[in-house]
């Protein structure tokens, strides 16, 4: 008996599909063989905060007690809260990444078919923004909690596009309404032209808080993550009318295929950049408190007998040093010098605070400052002296390189 | 369209709020005092302010090109608003989003509360 070649057609292509993802399992290590030995933590969270966590997985990984780090970010941000709070399963499957030692590459790797417990989390938000805890705080009782460095997000057009800014009436009202708005330019019936993540990105909720259209409410495209919004905002045939959002780091590392719009708040008067202009890098709005759309970074881990304890060792190495509270045990880079060239801004470096997710702003200066070592990172000049051991400061401080105020 | 690229660089290039009114704040200064002297004669006036206002917020937001921005203090503690943050008096650059020009007044006015989605 022969097979029919439409029989065989079928036929290859099941065992291609039953094959494949195997191929590919066997080709990526998987991530309980990574780190020759040393303890592994794992987490789960947001794509915003996954370079930042790959800048200190590659610090922690080379200090005298390596703890290496593996991150899974493709459910949002919100997913590492769930898996910290029963609110979905406590463990991760499928793929993750890790960042390899020696050169801080993101890498690939298997997490274990029947699953890896999650230690740990990362949103751009606090975790009671997500959609399941609802501002439930008491779901989150049994957590160290942490906020860290700003991380502003931004609404962005194709660079092939005119528009310079945007309120934030205008942005409620373009993803509540479509082209139905008649907003222009943004008035083009197709989905695609208005990229979105989901209700459990940390992305949207920050920008649903500053523009109060509830997370589940957006139309358009849900692009899955930062990077592939930017990619899918770049590649619309009509440039002029594209529209999305990611984090600023996001947005900063692609700068030759999208640009950042300036943003008014509602009761702002005019609309400005995170940055000082639209191609710079200082994020000097978002320190100064002119641009509102921003968050500090949250951690999220068990906590052990005693409140603010951890209940994992190693998650504290992570955690202390996230804080900007203890350096692991053999190492000299701090978490400004980790995390600067990442995109976001260590509170060493902000003069306004805020005390909830886009809640009211105040002045706050830092008690140790790393202004001037920001401004050089981020744009290769400071007018602050120079100092070493060897050429103290006249006035201030000599930390970083730099003489900052205090 | 080499004037609308100079209007396009203008726009961009405008300073930020740029405070015109006084630098330091005070009670008296920004309201308007009766005079309680009725002698005309101003070599011999000596009358004296009689301002007992120490409301000095209204003094504190400024008029600039683009509206008021606030010229005092930020404030130090989480306040009911981030308004005095955002409105600050700097001179950083910005850039203009006018709502009322920008969004069709079927779709929403200015002032108004927007629609729910």
């Amino acid at each position: 008996m022969r097979s029919s070649p439409l029989i065989k057609m079928v036929l290859a292509v099941c065992v291609a599909q039953v094959l494949t993802p195997l191929i590919a399992h066997a080709d990526t290590p998987d991530c309980d063989s990574i780190s020759g030995g040393a303890p592994i933590i794992y987490g789960a969270g947001g794509t915003g905060p996954r370079d930042v966590v790959g800048a200190m997985a590659t610090v922690l990984e080379n200090g005298t007690h390596p703890v290496f780090v593996v991150y899974k970010d493709d459910g949002g941000s919100c997913s590492g809260a769930y898996a910290l709070t029963s609110l979905s399963s406590a463990s991760i499957t499928g793929s993750a990444v890790y960042w390899a030692a020696d050169t801080g590459t993101k890498t690939a790797c298997n997490l274990p078919l029947d699953g890896q417990p999650v230690d740990f989390a990362f949103l751009d938000v606090q975790a009671t923004n997500c959609p399941l805890v609802g501002g439930d705080e008491s779901l989150l009782a049994g957590l160290v909690h942490i906020s860290g460095p700003a991380d502003p997000v931004a609404v962005l057009v194709p660079a092939g596009s005119s528009q310079q800014s945007i309120s934030s009436e205008a942005f409620y009202l373009i993803y509540g309404f479509g082209a139905a708005a008649g907003i222009a330019p943004w008035t083009n019936a197709d989905a695609s032209y208005y990229q979105r993540r989901n209700d459990d990105s940390g992305t949207q909720a920050m920008i649903s808080l500053a523009s109060t259209l509830p997370t589940g409410s957006y139309i358009g495209t849900d692009a899955g993550g930062g990077s592939a919004l930017v990619s899918n905002l770049s590649a619309l045939a009509d440039p002029e009318a594209g529209i999305g959002f990611a984090t600023a780091a996001t947005a900063d590392a692609h700068r030759d295929v999208v640009r950042n719009l300036a943003w008014k708040q509602a009761g702002q008067d005019v609309a400005y950049y995170p940055d000082s202009s639209a191609t710079t890098f200082d994020k000097a709005n978002v320190r100064s408190g002119l641009y509102n759309v921003w968050a500090s970074i949250s951690f999220y881990a068990y906590q052990g007998a005693s409140e603010g304890s951890y209940a994992d060792p190693d998650v504290k190495v992570l955690g202390d040093y996230f804080a900007d509270a203890a350096m692991p045990a053999g190492v000299t880079k701090t978490l400004a010098e980790a995390v600067i060239p990442k995109g976001v801004i260590p509170m060493c470096a902000m003069h306004v605070t805020r005390d909830s997710d886009l809640g009211p702003l105040y002045a706050k200066e830092p008690a140790a400052s790393c202004d001037c070592y920001f401004d050089y990172t981020t744009t290769g000049a400071t007018t602050c002296a120079t100092c070493d051991d060897s050429n103290p400061c006249g006035s201030g401080e000599c930390r970083l390189g730099f003489c900052e105020a205090n | 369209m080499r004037t609308l690229s100079l209007i396009f660089i203008a726009a961009l290039s405008i300073v930020g709020c740029k405070e015109k009114g006084n630098d330091i704040d005070t009670s008296s200064d920004a309201d308007t005092d009766a005079d309680t002297d009725a002698d005309s004669d101003a070599d011999s006036d000596t009358d004296t302010d009689t301002d007992t206002d120490t409301d000095t917020a209204a003094a504190c937001w400024v008029d600039w090109d683009a509206g008021t921005c606030w010229d005092c203090d930020l404030p130090t503690s989480a306040e009911s608003d981030s308004l005095k943050c955002l409105n600050q008096c700097s001179d950083a650059g910005y850039v203009e989003f006018d709502n009322a020009t920008r969004i069709p007044a079927s779709t929403w006015v200015q002032g108004t509360a927007l629609p729910p989605v």
